[in-house]
């Protein structure tokens, strides 16, 4: 009884404190990543609190701009969270823009082909189609990493190629849209449209969709079994085999699940913002998504701090552009440091799990 | 002048190519070396032989400046060498060929010849002179090698003997083999040994690290035994067999335990005949067709504990994966309580019954990344009252984790304090106590105590006890001897995938035992 009594003196604050670091921890690349942006910035002869202070007001200053940053942040807190739930299994998804382009394309396809039918179906219809592409798109990688240990960081790479000009060849053959400019799909029915959030910002209900899957994203992982398939598996595959774990099951349950949730981003594109399938248009939300899910430290709030993160400033870096001297170029210096930062994190880690191995 | 160094060498140990002074490493608590004296004469043939952990490899990679000894002298043809790096030892003439060689893929077997000192003219790199070094070099070794092929692209013989040439290449005058012949079919042994003789009349000095004696008898002219860190003799290998070496290298036969030993405290009922774990002629095959298990007839009876004997690496990974499913025995038929488990899977085993204790608990029977639940409730967590539906009961995970580390006995903070914050000790028991909580009818115990405290040990060993009491079958395979005549009722040992001795619990014969391990004898010699 002694002996349990002086353990719990001993390690009780250690458990406050892993908790507490664990949260700093998820802070802490944000704000290294804004020290040395502000070195650059300081480097370039300007002043970094004026420049946050702008950058703040562009991504925030009103509803509007709060609006138009939310836009921005929803199909990274999709694809960051897509990222982090192969990464938490231990499967380097790098696939995720490929699964979005696939997704966005059966949501606009479902979206101007049923047009007509009741709305909550068609609807209904859209995200179920666009998430099945997306799962489909990366169920193929899975098997062949979980089949023959097929490095998947290759083939989701590359597959993304293949799916960015699959889909540019479908828009600018089979499916152009009759009478409008080239590479467009036509426009879906109106009922498939996702409403405004914040009128007359760009942000759409996408975005609660988006936090909803965060949510999601913390309650598989906090309290399911599988959630906690996918985190035994990531962290330590042999003890989860050992344990009876199947890898091959998890492997590909977490590249499906991944793809499902990245064929959902596209269906907001779509459905919240674009009203149709554009050729090529993501500016990389995908690749964002990985910074996000490195950033966020493959948690579900970090994803979604890393995704408002990413969303101001990139709407921030927009508007400062239109109103202020600052170029572009600048912000971009900006975001690449934090890209740095959140890779910067892995390598941090990784040392770590090899002493904690050996 | 060969014949002079020869008659020399034969009468007083002569010049000393090498020579190590009081070599002592520790690692936190864990002494490698202690001690360690060793003089290697030029021109000789000299083995190290021990078992697994005996500080061979330390010892090795002391002398070639990959570790810094915390006490004692190295001198290379009897001057004193600070031994900082490889570097330094390159530059003295030491060239080590490790276990698992070490060229760059994608390059040629020519262009990893000479990498690092390329031969050039004017600057350039002079391809068809590193061509015709490469070529002589292959000549005096008698091999012949394709020199434009990817390294990757060559045998692992091959690949070995190119190791071999690039330390000629860099002329060194002592090479040191790390139990070269692991990697090796029978055949490049041979073709190796031939190598190594014919290195030797060439006047350098081959140091050969090793745990088989039968090959070490057959190349080495002197050996050194090590055990625990220590050298406990170094002989002549014309005048020593394979028997005395064993005994060097295993030491005494401790006392088996009696009737008055611990054992005999714990209620016990005679073995039943019925089996708990049956093996069938399995066989396990590896890369490039070697034969990493082969015909292993092995039946575990409920109530009884059967120890695998034998130095790692001779079978005991593919004895584990075969048995607990993480791999199918090809041929080979597996049954479980008998029911035919050949083709089940790890969690269908699991269900019926068996129990693993994983020899590395990091690895394999904890996750360290994650809270003390998550390691305690692995073979529970997709069962009521854990989770139904696939929900997690928190509060039920909490609970069943409390009662693990209640009933036995572990000093930590709560379910939810990180794995890590564990002790070694009670990170095994917490494995121990999962693993036989379950009412199992076979525990598969691999090296259930290595890295464990003399309390954590008699813990372990009670509930091994306590289960063959109940009527479960155990598979216990260990390195320590100690261990397995205190719980066993069989031993047997594998040598190079094969089971080659059966011993009764009371008919252990310690030599023939060391003899089977160390494969100086082999086959069909059951006592």
């Amino acid at each position: 009884m002694s002996v349990h009594a002086s353990a719990e003196r001993v390690a009780r604050p250690r458990v406050v404190g892993g908790h507490l670091e664990r949260t700093l921890w998820t802070l802490v690349p944000f704000g290294a990543a804004l020290l040395a942006g502000a070195l650059v910035l300081l480097l370039s002869g300007r002043d970094p609190l004026v420049t946050y202070a702008l950058l703040v007001e562009q991504a925030f200053g009103g509803h509007i701009a709060i609006g138009n940053t939310l836009a921005q942040t929803t199909p990274v807190l999709f694809t960051g969270l897509a990222t982090a739930l192969a990464f938490r299994a231990g499967v380097f998804n790098v696939g995720v823009e490929g699964s979005l382009y696939l997704g966005a394309f059966a949501a606009a396809w479902v979206g101007f082909t049923f047009v007509g039918a009741p709305g909550p179906l068609l609807l209904l219809g859209a995200f179920g189609t666009a998430g099945l592409a997306g799962a489909a798109w990366s169920f193929l990688p899975g098997l062949l990493r979980a089949r023959w240990r097929v490095d998947e960081v290759v083939t989701t790479l590359m597959l993304n190629f293949v799916a960015i000009n699959l889909t540019s060849y479908l828009v600018n053959g089979p499916f152009l849209a009759v009478g409008t400019a080239n590479s467009m799909s036509p426009l879906v029915d109106p009922a498939a449209r996702l409403g405004s959030l914040i009128p007359p910002s760009q942000v759409s209900i996408g975005f609660v969709l988006a936090l909803g899957m965060a949510l999601g994203f913390g309650v598989v992982f906090g309290f399911t079994a599988l959630g906690y398939e996918l985190r035994v598996s990531g962290t330590s595959p042999r003890f989860a085999a050992a344990s009876g774990i199947s890898i091959f099951r998890v492997i590909v349950v977490a590249m499906l699940i991944s793809g499902l949730i990245a064929g959902i981003a596209g269906a907001v594109q779509v459905l919240g913002v674009n009203g149709r399938f554009i050729d090529r248009f993501s500016p990389g939300y995908g690749f964002t998504g990985i910074a996000a899910a490195l950033l966020g430290r493959n948690t579900a709030l970090g994803c979604v701090l890393a995704a408002l993160f990413f969303g101001a400033l990139s709407n921030g870096s927009a508007m400062m552009q239109l109103f202020t001297d600052i170029p572009l170029d600048l912000v971009n210096v900006l975001s690449g440091t934090v890209m740095i930062f959140a890779v910067l994190d892995v390598a941090r880690l990784r040392p770590r799990r090899l002493r904690e191995a050996g | 002048m060969t014949a002079d160094i020869a008659i020399t060498s034969r009468s007083v140990p002569a010049a000393a190519h090498l020579r190590l002074e009081g070599i002592t490493k520790r690692f936190g608590s864990v002494v490698a070396n202690e001690g360690v004296d060793l003089k290697v004469a030029a021109g000789t043939i000299h083995a190290v032989v021990g078992e697994n952990g005996a500080g061979k490899t330390t010892l090795m990679r002391i002398v070639y400046g990959l570790e810094r000894p915390d006490a004692g002298s190295v001198e290379v043809n009897g001057a004193r060498v600070e031994m900082r790096s490889p570097q330094v030892a390159i530059a003295h003439g030491i060239g080590m060929v490790q276990q698992h060689v070490q060229l760059i893929s994608g390059l040629t077997a020519l262009e990893n010849l000479v990498l690092g000192r390329e031969p050039s003219r004017l600057g350039a790199f002079n391809a068809a002179a590193a061509r015709r070094q490469a070529g002589e070099l292959a000549d005096r070794l008698h091999t012949r090698i394709d020199w434009y092929a990817p390294v990757e692209r060559l045998s692992v013989g091959h690949r070995q003997r190119l190791e071999i040439m690039r330390l000629l290449y860099r002329d060194a005058g002592l090479l040191i083999f790390d139990e070269p012949t692991t990697v090796l079919t029978p055949g490049e042994v041979d073709d190796l040994f031939a190598v190594l003789r014919s290195l030797a009349a060439d006047g350098r000095t081959i140091l050969f690290i090793s745990h088989k004696l039968r090959e070490v008898l057959a190349i080495a002219e002197r050996v050194t035994v090590m055990r625990r860190g220590r050298v406990v003799a170094t002989v002549e290998s014309r005048g020593t067999d394979a028997g005395q070496l064993a005994r060097l290298m295993i030491g005494e036969a401790p006392e088996p335990v009696r009737a008055t030993g611990e054992g005999a405290t714990v209620a016990r009922r005679p073995p039943r005949d019925e089996a708990a774990l049956a093996l069938e002629g399995c066989a396990v095959d590896g890369p490039g067709g070697r034969r990493l298990l082969d015909g292993i007839d092995l039946a575990v009876r409920a109530g009884e504990i059967v120890g695998v004997a034998g130095i790692e690496g001779n079978g005991q990974r593919e004895l584990i994966d075969i048995v607990l499913g993480m791999r199918r025995p090809r041929p080979g038929r597996v049954t479980l309580g008998g029911r035919d488990v050949t083709h089940s899977g790890v969690r269908a085993r699991r269900r019926l019954g068996i129990s693993y204790i994983p020899e590395d608990r990091n690895v394999e029977g904890a996750d360290l990344a994650g809270s003390i639940s998550t390691t305690a409730i692995c073979l529970r967590y997709d069962r009521p009252p854990l989770s139904r539906a696939g929900i997690l009961s928190l509060g039920s995970v909490r609970a069943f984790t409390r009662g693990l580390i209640e009933r036995f006995g572990i000093v930590a903070a709560g379910p939810d304090a990180p794995m890590r914050s564990l002790s070694g000790g009670n990170a095994q028991r917490l494995v121990v106590g999962r693993e036989i909580d379950a009412s199992s009818r076979c525990v598969l115990a691999a090296h259930p105590t290595r890295g464990v405290d003399v309390k954590g040990i008699a813990f372990i060993h009670e509930q091994l006890l306590r289960l063959r009491g109940e009527g479960t079958g155990i598979l216990l395979i260990s390195e320590e001897l100690a261990e397995l005549f205190r719980l066993a009722d069989r031993i047997v040992v594998l040598y190079e995938g094969q089971i080659v001795g059966e011993f009764a619990r009371d008919a252990v014969d310690i030599d023939h035992l060391s003899r089977l391990m160390t494969g100086v004898e082999t086959g069909g010699a059951a006592a």
